[in-house]
């Protein structure tokens, strides 16, 4: 029987493995992008509105978003189109005295490291988003913060893939990964087997789980966020708010009390194109549960209404629980297998898939092609966490 | 019928449904995806068993093997301040 063949076999059909399958198909090589369900059904499909560049760490992180921003700026007209992609700007809000503190050292950080990088007091906040509370101290403002919509985003890399030449299987479901003298040769998936000259895993929360198959260990764990939806209102926001509580919890351990109380959690809100709010999001690790609960929802919601007063007259329409994957170090992992030559893993970008997802699908393909050698990406290796587990 | 309205509470044609159909969507929640049918203020109380219809029809499936999307709440919209006054003690 004659396999179907690929130069490269994508596993992941959301907006990384998307975006890589667009990048390789665009540069002539023969792809095939399989997902075991439809396309952005995981994190992609239950993602919040975010392509930020303030919450991002200083040094490789922040340099790859920013590469990543300047592609996204492009990139409607690129894919032909719209992803509600908008760039209004976000802010960083302080509420308490050491959320204040915080936030100025978070801007001096990043101006340090050339983020264009504002910090407002109460009055100038106010001015620049008259929905935030009298209460609040100040906030961080970032004219780069923008948003865009998750599930267009993923769709556009995919028909873009499509239109040049890229083959879309869903509901095919990798079974195995079939290795020959060190090298992966098929993906055998429900829907057939396809012989591969390399296969990138960009399985996101499920990433480990086709490691496994090939007896890898991928250090990437399921991070709960759970978001809710309001009703259509008119705009009454500008670009991103967050709250400073959200970032503070990002240090702490699942289960920790932060200054608010409770399960760690904080206001990431924007108004979608349709005037919907969604706000995220609490932060939980919880294993492939994506239900929500009361008291992550109720959390937010009654943080919501305290940051921006006015959302109290708004009906809450929806609810979702999204699982980002989560590496130790909030960064993910993007590499030829140090241990199969043609595997290629692109994963644990946690909560910065969306605005990371062009420049990953970039340098995964120049990798792939040999454009850009291993070194351009070593700060993503997963290497440096070796000296964790010796 | 292309522009029947099938979702009224984001204004989502038949024609649309049936395109994101097309495009390879296999059940609700895929259609909800696409096309933000389902996604309004009755979150698909009106729309979910006319898009099941389409979804059996175009695929020539049974309507009974259209699974129903998964169920979060709120059941119905519920305000905002609703959840604040229950400060805990």
């Amino acid at each position: 029987m004659n396999l179907p063949v690929a130069d490269v076999v994508v596993i992941g059909g959301g907006v990384i493995g998307t975006s890589i399958a667009y990048q390789l198909a665009r540069r002539g090589m023969n792809v095939a992008l399989v997902d075991r369900q439809g396309l952005a059904a995981g994190t992609s499909g239950s993602a919040a509105v975010g392509v930020q560049m303030q919450t991002k760490t200083p040094g490789a992180k922040l340099s790859f978003a920013l590469e990543s921003l300047a592609m996204h700026r492009t990139l409607t007209d690129e894919l032909g189109r719209d992803y509600e992609f908008d760039n209004d700007g976000g802010m960083i809000v302080a509420e308490t005295p050491p959320e204040e503190e915080y936030v100025k050292a978070k801007v001096a950080d990043l101006q340090a490291h050339g983020l264009e990088m504002y910090y407002l007091d109460r009055k100038q906040a106010r001015e620049l988003q008259p929905a935030l509370s009298p209460h609040i101290l100040g906030s961080a403002w970032c004219p780069d913060d923008s948003v865009a919509n998750p599930i267009y985003l993923c769709l556009a890399f995919a028909e873009a893939a499509s239109r040049f030449g890229a083959r879309i299987h869903t509901y095919a479901e990798v079974k195995e990964l079939r290795i020959r003298a060190g090298r992966i040769t098929e993906v055998v998936t429900s829907a057939g087997e396809i012989a591969a000259g390399a296969v990138v895993n960009a399985g996101g929360i499920w990433a480990p789980e086709l490691a496994r198959m090939v007896g890898l260990d991928l250090p990437i764990v399921p991070r709960r966020g759970q978001i809710f939806v309001t009703e259509p209102a008119p705009p009454f926001m500008r670009g991103l708010v967050l709250a400073a509580s959200y970032l503070m919890s990002k240090k702490m351990p699942s289960g920790s009390e932060t200054g608010t109380g409770g399960l760690p959690a904080g206001v990431v809100s924007a108004q979608s194109r349709r005037g919907n709010l969604l706000v995220g999001s609490t932060r939980e690790f919880v294993g492939y549960n994506w239900r929500v609960n009361y008291e992550g929802l109720s959390k937010i919601m009654r943080d919501t209404a305290r940051l921006m007063p006015v959302s109290q007259h708004l009906h809450v329409i929806r609810t979702f629980g999204g699982l980002r994957p989560a590496a130790p170090d909030g960064m993910p992992i993007l590499e030829r297998s140090p241990a199969i030559p043609n595997l290629y893993i692109a994963a644990g970008h946690e909560g910065d898939g969306i605005a990371l997802s062009p420049i990953t699908g970039l340098r995964m393909a120049q990798l792939i092609t040999g454009e850009i050698g291993e070194d351009v990406l070593a700060p993503f290796a997963s290497s440096r966490f070796e000296s964790d587990v010796s | 019928m292309a522009d029947l309205i099938i979702c009224r509470c984001e204004e989502i044609t038949e024609a649309e449904v049936l395109e994101a159909i097309h495009q390879g969507a296999r059940n609700l929640t895929e259609v909800k995806r696409r096309t933000r049918a389902g996604m309004g203020l009755c979150q698909g109380k009106t729309c979910q068993g006319l898009v099941a219809r389409l979804l059996a029809r175009e695929l020539g499936s049974n309507l009974a093997s259209i699974a129903p999307p998964s169920a979060r709440p709120p059941t119905r919209p519920l305000l905002l301040a609703a959840f604040v006054e229950e400060q805990p003690a």
